[in-house]
C-alpha cells in the first residue's frame, strides 16, 4: 500500500528580487505512512511551513515529487488542487483562520459545501461534527465570542468535515495557553488513535511534539534530523 | 444573508459607495421619466396627425399653424380628389402672456367647426359631462391637466382670455397634448383670436373666414404622405402641407438629441458609481486577502472565489439601484403634485423605466465586481494565507 504522503527530492525557491532567490527547501525526500502523527520543527525559515504546503497541495515544488497515497499532485492544475485540498486533506492553522463573519456552524459547513454538499447537507454535518467536539451550544456564536480552545477546536471541525485522509496542523497551539494545548492535543492525538487519521503538524513547541510518534526536523531548506520521538 | 454580513461588515464603506450608485440611479429615473413623458407626448402627436393632412399658411412651420389662414379653403379641399372631408381649426395659447416655460405642450385652446367629428381616429375620451358638440357657443371641455389650474367643474364656469365660458364637459387623462388643451366652437374661437391679432391684419380679415389650420381626411384607403404633394399642388404654394411622416421628422429628431443629452448625464453619473464600486471592492479584497487564503485552502474553486465576490458587488448595485428608484420616484411623485411646475406633469416613472434602471444597476455592479472578483480568485492560497 502506497504511504499516506511521499515528498521526492522536492526543491522549492522563491523569487525575492530579478536575480535573488530564497531557497525554502533544498531537496526533501520523505514517506509518512498511514495512520502516523508526525510533528515537523526547525526554526523560523528552516521550510517546515513551505514543506506542509506542498505535502497538502497548497503549493507545488520547483521539482520533485508529491504524492498523497497514489495520486500524484506535484503536476496537478488548480482545479484538480482545489478538489484535493477539499476532499483529502483537511487544514488547521495557528490563527485558527475561522471566517469571522460566519458563525461556529457556517464556518464548517462552508467547508463542506465548497466540497459539494448541499446547504442544508453542510448545517446537518457541520452540527453533528461540532457536538462530537463539545460545541453543540456554540453553533451560532461568532469567532470573536469562542474563547481560543473553542475557535481552534471550529476550525478542526472544519478541517475533518469532508472527512480527508489527512489532517495538516501548521501551529496548532501556538496561539493557545499551555492548558488549552493539551486540550487541542488531545482531541488531534484522539481523532489519530480512533480514526487511524494521518496527522502532520508542524510546531514549535516540544511539549506539543512529544505527544507525536515521529518528530522530523528541518534546518535551512533540508531534513536534520527523522525518527521516532523519544518523550521528552 | 452571508453576502449581506460580507457587504456591511465596513457599513460607512458601503453606505458610501451605495450611495454613489444610488445618485446615479437616481439621476437616471428622474431624467428618464421626463424623456418617457416626452415620448409619450410624440407617441401622441403621431398618432393625431396620422390620418391627417394638416394645410397652414406657408409662413408657419410644421403644422403648429398659429398664423390666420382662410377658413373657406375646406371647400376647396373637398374637392380634390382623394380627400374626404376638411375641416378648420383655430389655435391659440391658452394664455394671453407666455410668462412660463413649460416641458412638452403649453396650455392651448383649439376651436373646431366639428367637420372631424367622425372621422379621425385620435379621439379624446370624456371623463365628466359630454362632449362638445355644434353650436355649443359659449361653452367649452377642458382638459385633464387644465381642471385645477381654470378651476373647471362641470356645469360652473371657467375664464379664458377674459370671457366667461360654461364647462360641459372633462376630458380623461391621454398623457399627451389634449390633457392641456381646451376645446371651444369655431365661432368662439374665431371671436378671441382675432382679438390677438395686430390691428393692421385685424382690419383684412373676415372673421367667420378665419382659421388656423385646415385639417384634410383622405379616404382611408390613401396613404396621407401620398397626399401631400397632390394637395400642394391644387391649393398652390402659398400653404404649408404637412402630412404624418412631416409631423414625425419635426418632432422625433429633437426628442432624440434630447434623449440622448439627458441619459448621457445620467450614464456618467452611473460611470462614476460604478468607478466607486470597483474602488470599494478592489479595497474589500485586499483587506480579506487571508480571507481568500484560507477559503482557497479548505476547497473554494477560483469559480467560488469569483461568485462571491461578484455577488456582493451585484448587491451593491441592486441597494443602490432600488434605493435610488425609491427616491426618485419620491422625488418624481412630489414634484408632480405640486404646483411649482405649473399644470403639466413634467415626469412619468413608467414600470420599463423602474425595472430597467434597477437592472442596469445590478448589472453594473456585476460589473464593476469582475476585475476586483478575477484579480481575487487568482491570489495563490499560500501567499495569500501569509498576508497579515
Amino acid at each position: 500500500m502506497a504511504p499516506a504522503l511521499a515528498i521526492k527530492d522536492v526543491i522549492r525557491r522563491y523569487r525575492l528580487g530579478s536575480e535573488n532567490y530564497v531557497h525554502a527547501l533544498r531537496g526533501v525526500s520523505l514517506e509518512i505512512e498511514d495512520g502516523d502523527m508526525v510533528a515537523i520543527m526547525g526554526p523560523s525559515g528552516s521550510g517546515k511551513s513551505t514543506l506542509m504546503h506542498i505535502a497538502g497541495g497548497l503549493d507545488v515544488p520547483d521539482s520533485g515529487e508529491a504524492w498523497i497515497e497514489d495520486t500524484r499532485i506535484d503536476n496537478l492544475g488548480d482545479r484538480k488542487l482545489t478538489r484535493l485540498r477539499s476532499k483529502r486533506v483537511g487544514f488547521v492553522f495557528q490563527g485558527f483562520n475561522l471566517l469571522h463573519t460566519l458563525t461556529a456552524q457556517e464556518n464548517v459547513a462552508l467547508a463542506a459545501e465548497y466540497a459539494g454538499l448541499t446547504r442544508r447537507q453542510a448545517a446537518k454535518r457541520s452540527q453533528e461534527l461540532l457536538g462530537m467536539l463539545g460545541l453543540s451550544d456554540r453553533l451560532a456564536h461568532r469567532p470573536a465570542e469562542l474563547s481560543g480552545g473553542e475557535q481552534q477546536r471550529v476550525a478542526v471541525a472544519r478541517a475533518l468535515v469532508n472527512d480527508p485522509c489527512m489532517l495538516m496542523a501548521d501551529e496548532p497551539t501556538g496561539n493557545l495557553d499551555s492548558g488549552t494545548s493539551a486540550e487541542i492535543m488531545d482531541l488531534l492525538a484522539g481523532i489519530n488513535a480512533e480514526q487511524g487519521m494521518t496527522i502532520v503538524l508542524v510546531t514549535h513547541d516540544h511539549g506539543v511534539a512529544g505527544r507525536c510518534r515521529r518528530l522530523i526536523e528541518m534546518r535551512d531548506g533540508r531534513i536534520a534530523t527523522d525518527g521516532e520521538e523519544s518523550a521528552s | 444573508m452571508r453576502i449581506f454580513r460580507n457587504v456591511f461588515r465596513r457599513k460607512m464603506r458601503a453606505f458610501l459607495t451605495i450611495f454613489g450608485i444610488t445618485i446615479g440611479v437616481l439621476a437616471l429615473v428622474v431624467m428618464g421619466s421626463v424623456a418617457e413623458k416626452l415620448q409619450l407626448l410624440v407617441d401622441g402627436g403621431v398618432e393625431y396627425y396620422a390620418d391627417k393632412v394638416i394645410v397652414t399658411d406657408g409662413a408657419t412651420f410644421a403644422g403648429f399653424g398659429m398664423s390666420p389662414i382662410s377658413a373657406s379653403l375646406v371647400d376647396n379641399a373637398e374637392e380634390i380628389e382623394g380627400i374626404e372631408r376638411a375641416s378648420a381649426i383655430i389655435n391659440f395659447l391658452l394664455a394671453d402672456d407666455v410668462t412660463t416655460i413649460s416641458m412638452g405642450t403649453p396650455p392651448m385652446v383649439e376651436a373646431t367647426d366639428f367637420r372631424n367629428v367622425g372621422y379621425q381616429n385620435f379621439e379624446t375620451p370624456i371623463a365628466e359631462g359630454r362632449e362638445l358638440e355644434e353650436g355649443d357657443e359659449g361653452k367649452v371641455a377642458v382638459g385633464a391637466d387644465l381642471v385645477n389650474q381654470l378651476e373647471a367643474e362641470v356645469g360652473g364656469t371657467v375664464e379664458i382670455r377674459g370671457e366667461e365660458f360654461e364647462v360641459v364637459g372633462i376630458y380623461a387623462r391621454t398623457l399627451s397634448a389634449p390633457d392641456s388643451t381646451v376645446v371651444m366652437t369655431l365661432e368662439d374661437g374665431q371671436r378671441i383670436f382675432l382679438e390677438t391679432l395686430p390691428e393692421t391684419i385685424r382690419e383684412q380679415i373676415d372673421q367667420e373666414d378665419l382659421a388656423t389650420s385646415i385639417v384634410l381626411f383622405p379616404e382611408e384607403s390613401l396613404d396621407p404622405d401620398e397626399m401631400v404633394d397632390v394637395v400642394s399642388e391644387e391649393l398652390g404654394e402659398d400653404f404649408n402641407v404637412q402630412g404624418p411622416a412631416g409631423f414625425e421628422k419635426f418632432v422625433k429628431e429633437p426628442l432624440a438629441i434630447f434623449n440622448y443629452l439627458i441619459y448621457t448625464v445620467a450614464l456618467i453619473a452611473l460611470v462614476v458609481g460604478t468607478l466607486s464600486i470597483i474602488n470599494t471592492m478592489t479595497m474589500s479584497i485586499s483587506e480579506r486577502t487571508r480571507e481568500i487564503g484560507v477559503r482557497k485552502a479548505i476547497g473554494a474553486t477560483r469559480g467560488a472565489i469569483m461568485r462571491q465576490f461578484i455577488a456582493e458587488a451585484a448587491l451593491i448595485g441592486l441597494c443602490g439601484g432600488v434605493f435610488g428608484l425609491a427616491l426618485g420616484a419620491v422625488i418624481i411623485s412630489s414634484t408632480n403634485a405640486s404646483e411649482v411646475m405649473g399644470t403639466t406633469q413634467l415626469f412619468l416613472l413608467t414600470p420599463r423605466l423602474a425595472v430597467g434602471s434597477v437592472v442596469f444597476s445590478l448589472v453594473l455592479g456585476v460589473l464593476a465586481g469582475l476585475y476586483p472578483a478575477w484579480h481575487a480568485a487568482r491570489l495563490s492560497p499560500v501567499q495569500a494565507l501569509r498576508y497579515e
